[in-house]
């Protein structure tokens, strides 16, 4: 197991190259910067940052469909480039994920990435994070993790596996496997995100490629994934081609087809 | 080579001079209808009586060498036979244009050329792109490009593949514009990935 105790996101990244090292370690380090300056200004005690072990998967059938389209779901994640559902709020909810549609997706993706991480280390993340952080939880926090028995000090020298973990982050890719390849779908659940798992989850799709001597790699991305793609290494295309998409408003085919 | 005939909407997109378009009916839809694996879009007869067929196919039976050619002739910069031969394999859907000549009187010493290519790769249920979109120079201007990629978009929204997407070179951002492609629509843009050494 590669053990590396916080130090940069890149020294995380790069881990032990062999392909039966799948866990790797990501840390709130970066996203407690952010919350220290807050809890500065608040005057609230720093909590340390967390140290997170991740299992990452290339294998599909580590995956299950139900597990799947629950991800989808807590990312807000649509399979449909224009979503164009609003709801009452204002807020772009998505549809759900057509889980039939998922299946064929999911077979037919030459590459399929999957992180998974242990229940536990998922809520304390989660609560480290919550804004109701206050000095007496931090105390009964520390209280509660001192007071271990047999099974939960089991739990926690087990390390994650598909098997065990809950699936948090995703990622895939079609290619031609000889020119192309397109990356669709990089999702990290929102309480672990900001913590390198969605760079990870790049970086395994696109070695993989390069392995196979593709390097012309695309990603379609919105506004907001445009920022997150740019730290991956993508940039503008150098040819200087626009992208375009097929606009649903457009269908002088409707009529032929019926 | 039998020639499934298919009735083509009436698209304003196939220039009707002097070629003429066979029509047939057509069947009707299955679950899954595959796309009809040839087409003749258009047949014209010389003034010497040779037949000139322009047939659509989309069996993926593309030659790598005279793909090579006709990469050559659009002016594209060269790449490895092997990637090409890959690439068409594993591609979703390879679409051809063939120009057929029929000498009057000699029998079975037909001219087969291939002219046109597009190809797109998918995950068979949500996206697909579009790649290598080319029509042999000689034969521009007639409306086979838009024939082409009008074929293909037809057979992914069949197969309820709707984000279908492309990336365009300037001259032609215009073109696919007519067809029913947006640039950048909704902020959304493609990035490409750039190793750093």
């Amino acid at each position: 197991m590669d053990i590396v105790a916080g130090g940069s996101l890149q020294q995380i990244q790069q881990g032990y190259p062999s392909k039966y090292m799948e866990l790797r370690w990501v840390t709130t380090r970066r996203k407690s910067g952010i919350e220290k300056e807050r809890r500065a200004l608040l005057k609230k005690p720093l909590k340390p940052p967390a140290l997170v072990p991740v299992y990452i998967s290339r294998t599909p059938s580590h995956i299950s469909p139900d597990k799947l389209k629950d991800l989808y779901r807590a990312s807000n994640h649509s399979c449909h480039r224009l979503p164009n559902s609003d709801d009452s709020e204002g807020t772009i909810r998505v549809e759900p994920v057509d889980i039939h549609k998922l299946t064929i997706a999911l077979s037919h993706s030459s590459i399929v990435v999957s992180v998974f991480c242990k229940p536990t280390d998922v809520l304390l993340v989660t609560e480290s994070s919550s804004s109701s952080y206050s000095a007496s939880s931090l105390e009964a926090s520390k209280k509660r993790t001192e007071i271990l028995g047999l099974r939960d000090w089991f739990q926690k020298v087990v390390p994650v596996t598909p098997f065990n973990g809950q699936l948090v982050g995703f990622g895939r890719a079609v290619s031609d496997f000889g020119l192309t390849a397109s990356i669709y779908d990089i999702m990290v659940i929102p309480s672990l995100r900001k913590m390198g798992i969605g760079r990870l989850i790049v970086g395994r799709i696109v070695r993989m490629l390069a392995s196979r001597d593709i390097h012309d790699i695309s990603a379609v991305c919105s506004e907001n994934e445009r920022l997150f793609f740019r730290a991956c290494g993508f940039g503008d295309d150098i040819l200087g081609s626009t992208t375009m998409m097929y606009s649903r408003k457009f269908r002088p085919f409707t009529k032929a087809i019926k | 080579m039998l020639a499934r005939k298919l009735v083509p909407p009436s698209s304003p997109f196939l220039k009707n001079n002097t070629a003429q378009v066979i029509e047939t009916p057509s069947e009707p839809r299955e679950e899954e209808e595959p796309l009809p694996l040839e087409v003749v879009l258009t047949e014209k007869t010389e003034n010497d009586g040779t037949v000139e067929q322009i047939i659509f196919s989309s069996g993926g039976n593309v030659d790598v060498y005279d793909l090579q050619a006709l990469c050559d002739k659009v002016g594209w910069p060269r790449r490895p036979l092997s990637k090409l031969a890959a690439a068409l394999k594993n591609s979703y859907m390879v679409a051809t244009l063939h120009s057929i000549r029929k000498s009057p009187g000699s029998e079975g010493s037909d001219q087969k050329k291939l002219i046109g290519m597009a190809r797109a790769t998918s995950d068979h249920a949500f996206n697909a792109t579009i790649w290598d979109v080319l029509i042999d120079p000689s034969y521009q201007g007639q409306g086979l490009g838009k024939a082409l990629v009008e074929k293909i978009v037809r057979a992914l929204l069949q197969r309820d593949i709707g984000n279908i997407t492309l990336f365009a070179d300037s001259q032609v951002v215009e073109f696919y514009r007519n067809l029913g492609f947006e640039p950048d629509p909704e902020g959304i843009k493609g990035m490409f990935w750039y190793p750093k050494y």
